[in-house]
């Protein structure tokens, strides 16, 4: 038996259309007769007979796309019976691109699906390699609002200002706010100098940063290592280029006044044999928000959006090989107490790295909490296929205004990243509102 | 100067039935076998970028490799398979290369073009029409300024005659040999084409032999379709070059059967039937009918040969079939020797 | 150590070398008989023969190609080029046989050659002969592209490149030739490629070059200091393929703004690659930023003063200076 198959005719040649047939399944053929027509970008050829024979099954209808390699027909010897089932023209070898339609109606369109979807092809042409440039994610997200900059990211929209990234990076660690210099650059640019007079310190700030490493060492100054991966470390770096790559985050920023919630859990730490963190009601709280707000719940697919029937919340843990993200299934029906007893023992596995696929898989949402590292606020990168993440700062005292008072109040600073594609601005905004409630009114979290 | 002369095999000595013939028949045949499986490869997607297969031209490769000696060097153009295999670089090995495998001559970075098999001999397949005549010039000096007997075969196309580096490396032979330090023996693959372009409308003067004499390099003109004539003319002129260290130039006018490269489809430039014309003087034929007739070669012989040739033809793909890619940090290995850029410690 | 011509250095580089293996050999157009151009070969062929001190015919693709021929054999061929505008001829030899073969062959030859020659601009030499090639070189990988800008790291860099198993890019400054400087006697004086080196220490601007506008840059680093009491440091780059950019950002980190010269066109040249890289590593470390002194973007012009104009001399520097000074 001998396979026709949609010939590479080119050197840049992945699929090739069949025109028409001369012969169908059954007819006798000669060595060298034309048995079909295919056509191919640059031209249109008949495809001969290599041998003597009888043309078996046909796998591929008029008018349809067939990738390079793909089996079009067989020939069978004189004699020869057909096998069961001819390989089909869509079991094409790795290196051809997408399965060809089914019907020819269809082929045109699937045509223009094809030429659209062209970085699909090269990731299926060139296999591997081509997925691990692609895990190193894009070179730059232009979805993605600025983060490093604090001090930009904190000024009123329209006022940013000229000034040089030395005078920015000063600014930074002197804790002088830009608004409040003026630049003597070219047009108003504020460069070191001006960030020197305001605070009359000179030489500190250009000192104040760490010394470059001794660049001009005597060679060999630079070793190349290799740090070999983990299979974690892979995954860890797969699954984070993945989720900023196709995901446009956007993020939500929301203080939280948590005097009360953590009055509560002092006083319930209080009850022998009770221990709680506030990490505990925060995940309790967000499960309970979660109840209300479904469409926060949910995950983006190709063809739907899903909204889950459960709430599992996925808690960030850092182990020593990276981070892994246990899950507390349905959290919002379990009490503050058997959420912290759950999350400390998930945590204690995970760090032995005993967690079982199914103690770290199908969280719908997840918290990622750096409160312990006295970190005011973040953004954390979404875990997919969750359509949001909650990065928690720490809780700290502050002296805020109420009733136009200046009191003490412990704050926490709360940031919502969002898949834009399942979450709008204000529908994110919605989620956070309710999430205070129950932060702010903690006994919702107790009865 | 000489008359161009042609020279053409009509008489066939005792020798003629040495079973060194054999031997070239069937290497003969191998390359046949093995250029159609790289075209079968090309079609079903396996073989990449471009591919220029020898079939029709295997008495060049043959009746000229199979006269030099250990030592020797040899350099090529893109239609290089032949060349290789002849040498005797590994037909698995040179198969790997085309999938663009680990395994391969070039460890997957050269491809079709750039075979190249310093063991051998081989010092490669080059994509640049004319480019490596003037590297096999300099190390036919290189070869004599080491004082060794060794010398060195350039094969090129017809179509490489009209580009600048031909004619530079053809004086600056023609200048070296005077002193008896070129030591190259020059192949005009002469099949009449330059890709698409036919003889008569790429030269301006036809007689690529005469335009090779102008830089005072002797050159002769052989009917390469008929292996016994090429080889008789290499015999005789790799001698007179390892004794002169002068450079000599054959004219082997030959013929392709296959298009240009593997996307020559529709061959414009030429009719269906000027190519079966040509078929009737296929090398491998005329070898064979003259073994037969002469030798007594049977034809169970020649089957045996034929399907010793297709077995190690299949060999050849399933190696390289089953070989694995290049590990994606030789993307950064043999740039340079020394200052060369690093791997990324992420690969 | 005695004080050497440029010149003498580059000379006694190759003769020296010449003499430790008869493996190296020079080629070039009129460099023997005639004692070459610039008089950096003479009396070469008198001592080693026209074996190894070849004339070769105007055939510069000829003198490159056959050049990588003999280093894949082993021998270690220098090629003068009586100017680097004639090299281009040989684009294809040196672009596509000398920096490829390697890597195409899956590291099977070395290609141990050197292609050396002046290049820049002379004196009314006009637009065919006072080109500079270190951009167009640079951004092949396979080649070495260096650029001494001294007597002693001509003779020490034209030692690495001969001992070397890589095709370099040689470039000299014709205008250098006749420059003096201390230059050590030991035999096995080399200078590493992929070193730069700082040439004027300074602490309030970093000003990047190479080749002949480094001793630009030091004339004006000097009436910087003397007249605007403004201390530039100075970093000679050696060699621009590889390029060693590490003590060019431990100066900025120090200095905070950087100039960096080169000779000619400035769209997508070699102040272009130091500056954008220095942009990369650096950001946060720049008060303003890198600034770039080039020639003017035109074919050079015969006429004397059109000429003068077309190339940066020590005014653009210095104004180039004191605008990343924001002292203008």
């Amino acid at each position: 038996m001998a396979e026709i198959i949609m010939p590479k005719m080119g050197d840049a040649m992945t699929e090739g259309k069949v025109v028409r047939w001369y012969k169908k399944s059954g007819d006798g053929v000669k060595k060298g007769e034309p048995v079909l027509e295919i056509e191919t970008d640059k031209v249109n050829l008949d495809l001969e007979a290599e041998q003597d024979g009888t043309l078996g099954e046909v796998s591929a209808a008029e008018g349809q796309m067939v990738p390079v390699g793909g089996v079009l027909a067989t020939i069978l010897a004189p004699g020869e019976k057909p096998k069961s089932a001819a390989k089909n023209a869509a079991a094409a070898p790795p290196s051809a691109t997408a399965a060809p339609s089914s019907s020819p109606q269809k082929s045109e369109e699937e045509v223009q699906r094809r030429r659209t979807d062209k970085k699909d092809s090269f990731k299926h042409t060139t296999g591997e390699y081509a997925e691990a440039i692609e895990s190193k994610g894009p070179r730059i997200d232009r979805t993605a609002p600025a983060q490093q900059d604090t001090n930009v990211a904190s000024m009123p929209e329209g006022s940013r200002r000229r000034s040089s990234p030395l005078a920015r990076r000063m600014a930074r660690d002197l804790g002088v706010p830009l608004e409040s210099l003026q630049g003597s650059g070219p047009q108003g640019r504020i460069i070191a100098k001006d960030v020197q007079g305001f605070r009359g310190a000179p030489a500190a700030a250009q000192t104040s940063r760490v010394a470059p490493p001794p660049l001009m060492a005597a060679a060999p100054a630079l070793e190349a290592k290799s740090i070999p991966l983990t299979a974690m470390r892979r995954t860890i770096a797969k699954r984070l280029a993945e989720s900023t790559g196709p995901i446009p985050h956007f993020y939500l920023t929301a203080d939280y006044d948590v005097t009360n919630l953590l009055g509560i859990r002092e006083q319930v730490n209080a009850i022998e044999g009770i221990k709680t963190s506030v990490n505990d009601y925060i995940v309790r709280a967000v499960a309970l928000a979660l109840r209300h707000h479904p469409n926060v719940n949910a995950s983006w697919g190709d063809d739907a959006i899903s909204q889950h029937g459960e709430v599992h919340i996925g808690i960030a843990v850092s182990t020593p090989e990276g981070l892994i993200t246990p899950v507390v299934r349905n959290a919002d029906q379990k009490s503050v107490r058997e959420i912290g007893e759950e999350v400390h023992a998930l945590a204690g596995k995970a760090r032995s790295r005993k967690l079982l696929p199914n103690e770290y898989q199908g969280s719908t949402f997840t918290i990622s909490n750096l409160g312990a590292w006295d970190i005011e606020a973040f953004t954390a990168i979404i875990n997919p296929p969750n359509a949001a993440i909650l990065a928690i700062g720490s809780a700290e005292a502050r002296p805020v205004v109420v009733e136009r008072q200046i009191v003490v109040r412990d704050r926490m600073k709360v940031t919502m990243s969002c898949d834009h594609r399942v979450v709008d601005g204000a529908a994110g905004a919605e989620f956070l509102k309710t999430l205070r409630q129950f932060i702010e009114q903690p006994l919702r979290l107790i009865v | 100067m000489a008359e161009t002369t042609r020279t053409s095999a009509t008489t066939i000595d005792s020798a003629a039935c040495a079973p060194e013939w054999t031997e070239i028949l069937r290497q003969m045949i191998f390359i046949r076998r093995f250029e159609e499986a790289t075209e079968r490869e090309f079609r079903r997607g396996k073989i990449g970028g471009y591919l220029h297969v020898y079939s029709g031209q295997e008495a060049v490769a043959t009746g000229i490799l199979s006269a030099i000696q250990k030592g020797d060097i040899v350099f090529s153009g893109y239609r290089d398979h032949a060349h290789a295999l002849t040498l005797g670089a590994d037909p698995c090995r040179v198969m790997a290369e085309l999938f663009g495998k680990a395994t391969g001559v070039s460890k997957g970075k050269g491809g079709s073009m750039h075979l190249f098999d310093a063991e051998h001999g081989f010092y490669g397949g080059y994509g640049i029409v004319g480019g490596h005549l003037t590297l096999a010039t300099g190390a036919a000096y290189a070869l004599r300024y080491q004082q060794t007997e060794r010398i060195v075969v350039c094969y090129f196309g017809d179509g490489a005659m009209n580009i600048g580096s031909f004619h530079e490396a053809m004086n600056i032979a023609g200048l070296w040999g005077k002193q008896g330090m070129c030591p190259v023996l020059f192949v005009i693959e002469n099949n009449g084409y330059a890709m698409g372009t036919s003889i008569e409308r790429h030269s301006a003067l036809t007689d690529l032999s005469a335009r090779v004499r102008a830089y005072s390099i002797q050159a002769e003109k052989v009917d390469a379709q008929d292996v016994f004539a090429v080889r008789g003319v290499a015999d005789r002129v790799i001698r007179q070059i390892r004794e002169t260290g002068k450079p000599y130039c054959i004219e082997a006018v030959t013929y392709r059967f296959s298009g240009h490269g593997a996307a020559d489809i529709l061959q414009p430039y030429r009719t269906k039937d000027e190519v079966e014309e040509h078929r009737h003087r296929d090398p491998i034929m005329i070898l064979r009918n003259r073994l037969r007739e002469i030798c007594g070669l049977s034809d169970d012989d020649v089957k045996k040969m034929e399907d010793d040739a297709g077995e190690r033809a299949a060999q050849a793909v399933k190696f390289a079939e089953e070989s694995p890619v290049p590990d994606p940090r030789e993307l950064f290995t043999d740039v340079v020797a020394e200052h060369g850029p690093q791997p990324e410690t992420e690969s | 150590m005695a004080e050497k011509t440029y010149r003498d250095a580059i000379r006694e580089a190759m003769m020296e070398e010449m003499d430790r293996d008869t493996n190296v050999l020079i080629m070039g157009e009129d460099i023997g008989v005639y004692e070459g151009t610039f008089r950096i070969t003479a009396g070469m062929l008198k001592k080693y023969g026209p074996r190894r001190v070849i004339d070769t015919p105007i055939a510069e693709a000829g003198m490159a190609g056959t050049a990588v021929g003999m280093a894949m054999l082993g021998l270690r061929p220098i090629v003068e080029m009586m100017t680097m505008n004639f090299a281009i001829v040989a684009a294809d030899q040196i672009l596509n046989h000398a920096a490829k073969v390697r890597y195409f062959s899956g590291g099977q030859v070395d290609v141990p050659m050197v292609i050396r020659g002046p290049q820049g601009a002379g004196v009314q030499l006009s637009a065919q002969h006072s080109q500079t090639f270190e951009t167009f070189y640079g951004h092949f990988p396979g080649l070495a592209v260096v650029t001494p800008a001294t007597p002693a790291d001509a003779k020490g860099m034209l030692k690495t490149a001969i001992r070397g198993k890589d095709p370099v890019i040689f470039l000299e400054s014709a205008a250098l030739y006749g420059m003096k400087g201390e230059v050590p006697d030991d035999l096995d004086f080399t200078v590493p490629f992929g070193q730069s080196r700082v040439a004027r220490e300074g602490s309030d601007v970093t000003i990047v070059s190479y080749g002949r506008m480094l001793q630009v840059s030091l004339i004006a680093a000097e009436k910087l200091s003397n007249d605007e009491g403004i201390e530039a440091e100075v970093i000679d780059l050696r060699s621009i393929r590889p390029l060693d950019l590490q003590p060019s950002y431990a100066s900025v980190a120090k200095t905070h703004r950087a100039v960096v010269v080169q000779e000619q066109w400035k769209p997508f040249g070699a102040a272009a690659e130091i500056a954008a890289s220095i942009t990369e590593e650096m950001f946060d470390d720049l008060d303003a930023p890198v600034a770039r002194v080039t020639g003017e973007d035109v074919p050079m012009p015969y006429a004397r003063n059109l000429e003068l104009l077309a190339t940066p001399h020590e005014p653009q520097i210095i104004a180039a200076v004191k605008k990343v000074m924001y002292h203008d």
